[in-house]
């Protein structure tokens, strides 16, 4: 690694970490510690490789590490996640102060980890599916029938949010 | 506003106001040092880093071996009678020099340098304490010099993850929601919480841990389906045994054979009683005969009044 390099990383790391940051909160419904930790691994990687993909969209290749250990990760969860969701929040019954907002990200948190990465790549990074299949790793077909019952999901819960 | 805009919207909002620290760099360098260090002599802790470089290196008098002394403090006289000419290089004055510039700057000289850190006050952080040898010593090329740099990471309080106690202190958690596990895996141990009717009215869960597995996750996880609440355990998969089912479950509950899936093994002691037992792929995956543990605690299983 040369100097030039060690400082390009820097520059790349300056640019690109808060918008990976805000990914992996999104993406494994974390909290900021753990997403800060999940954007590290992903950096580490990109910078163990750092001399050979520098030239070659790195982000792309840190947004697929993150994305898919963020994934990895909210499965490890996900049983305990289903349950803690699964429960009305405490006191709080069909609460009216429930903003639109919080219940579509409520819901959003109750997707499949797999179908939420889905959602926030393709709604909130714009990316199209083409590109969303590639960070995932899947194919179009299933980018567009995970984002089809995705939304489809959050909808529903718009609605009640809207009557509510 | 449709779907999508509201849950940009949502989702804009939600991540507004976080910003990445802006050591990150620095700290992706340190963790990667740190791994570096485990992946080769498998100790942590103490951040140590070799940077082999050659490098043309000046002829100089070497008197012995330096002792550790501060950063800046002025170098050791050398009055010995007996110097050779050997190839070697001036440790040079590392003061006030952060951890990465004084890293590079030993790298510069073909040196080796080896990281340590010690705590200290958080306006010196990522500081050099202190080198050894210390500056002005001449060392042989590419011999190593610890750097001490000092450290002030904030330690983070432990992530704690909110989990009900819905059915009280259950002691060795083997007995609950009308239900008696006779086997567990050894090592196992309650997980300290319970939950009542996530999984249908009424449905009793719990967990149990190898020690040390982070809060939030578990080793495996036992289910107790009464009443109607039953008719949500999985029948899916082959019936490994009377009125047992063992099967890989994804995400949704659906039979999956993606290796990440959830052995879950079920089995109803009565049309309206069932017990669901899910090893997580992490536990599992450690495991020689995880699906003969799942049928173990499966008929293990008793009613109690």
């Amino acid at each position: 690694m040369t100097n030039e390099d060690e400082a390009a990383f820097d520059e790349f790391v300056g640019a690109r970490s808060t918008a990976l940051l805000r990914t992996a909160i999104l993406v494994c419904g974390a909290s900021t510690h753990d997403a800060e930790d999940l954007v590290q691994g992903a950096l580490e990687r990109v910078y163990r490789h750092w001399p050979r993909i520098r030239h070659d969209n790195p982000e792309a290749y840190a947004r697929r590490a993150l994305v898919n250990s963020a994934i990895t990760r909210a499965r490890r969860r996900r049983v305990i996640r289903e349950i803690s969701f699964a429960r009305p929040p405490e006191g709080a019954v069909d609460s009216p102060d429930l903003g639109l907002r919080d219940a579509l990200l409520d819901e959003l948190r109750r997707l499949p980890p797999r179908m939420r990465a889905v959602l926030v790549l393709r709604y909130w990074e714009d990316l199209s599916e083409a590109e969303t299949a590639a960070v995932l790793g899947c194919s179009v077909g299933t980018v567009k029938s995970q984002a089809a019952r995705g939304l489809a999901r959050v909808r529903e819960r718009m609605k009640e949010g809207v009557h509510a | 506003m449709n779907v999508e805009e509201a849950l940009k919207d949502a989702m804009t909002a939600q991540v507004h106001g976080v910003q990445a620290p802006p050591s990150m760099a620095q700290q992706v360098r340190r963790r990667r040092r740190s791994h570096m260090v485990r992946f080769r002599t498998g100790t942590a802790g103490v951040a140590v880093l070799t940077a082999a470089v050659a490098g043309a290196v000046p002829f100089v008098l070497h008197d012995g071996s330096p002792a550790p002394a501060k950063v800046g403090a002025a170098p050791t006289a050398a009055p010995t009678g007996e110097t050779t000419a050997i190839p070697g290089v001036v440790v040079p004055n590392l003061a006030g020099m952060n951890g990465k510039q004084a890293f590079m700057k030993l790298r510069a000289l073909g040196l080796t340098a080896k990281i340590e850190t010690r705590p200290g006050p958080a306006e010196s952080h990522d500081m050099v304490l202190e080198t050894t040898p210390e500056a002005g010593a001449v060392v042989p090329e590419k011999s190593s010099v610890t750097i001490v740099i000092v450290s002030n990471a904030p330690t983070e309080p432990p992530q704690t993850v909110e989990l009900p106690q819905d059915l009280g202190d259950l002691g060795d958690g083997r007995t609950f929601g009308g239900m008696h596990l006779g086997y567990l895996p050894e090592g196992l141990s309650w997980g300290h919480w319970s939950g009542k009717n996530g999984f249908g009215d009424k449905s009793y869960t719990t967990t149990f841990v190898v020690p040390g597995v982070p809060d939030g996750e578990y080793s495996v996880q036992v289910v107790v389906f009464t009443g109607a609440a039953a008719a949500n355990a999985s029948k899916k998969g082959d019936e490994v045994a009377k009125n047992t089912y063992l099967a890989s479950l994804g995400e949704g509950g659906e039979v999956s054979k993606d290796p990440s899936a959830t052995r879950t093994i079920s089995r109803f002691l009565r049309p309206d009683f069932a017990v669901e037992v899910m090893m997580s792929p992490n536990y599992g995956g450690k495991l020689d005969k995880a699906d003969d543990e799942l049928k173990k605690i499966a008929a293990g299983i008793t009613l109690v009044k």
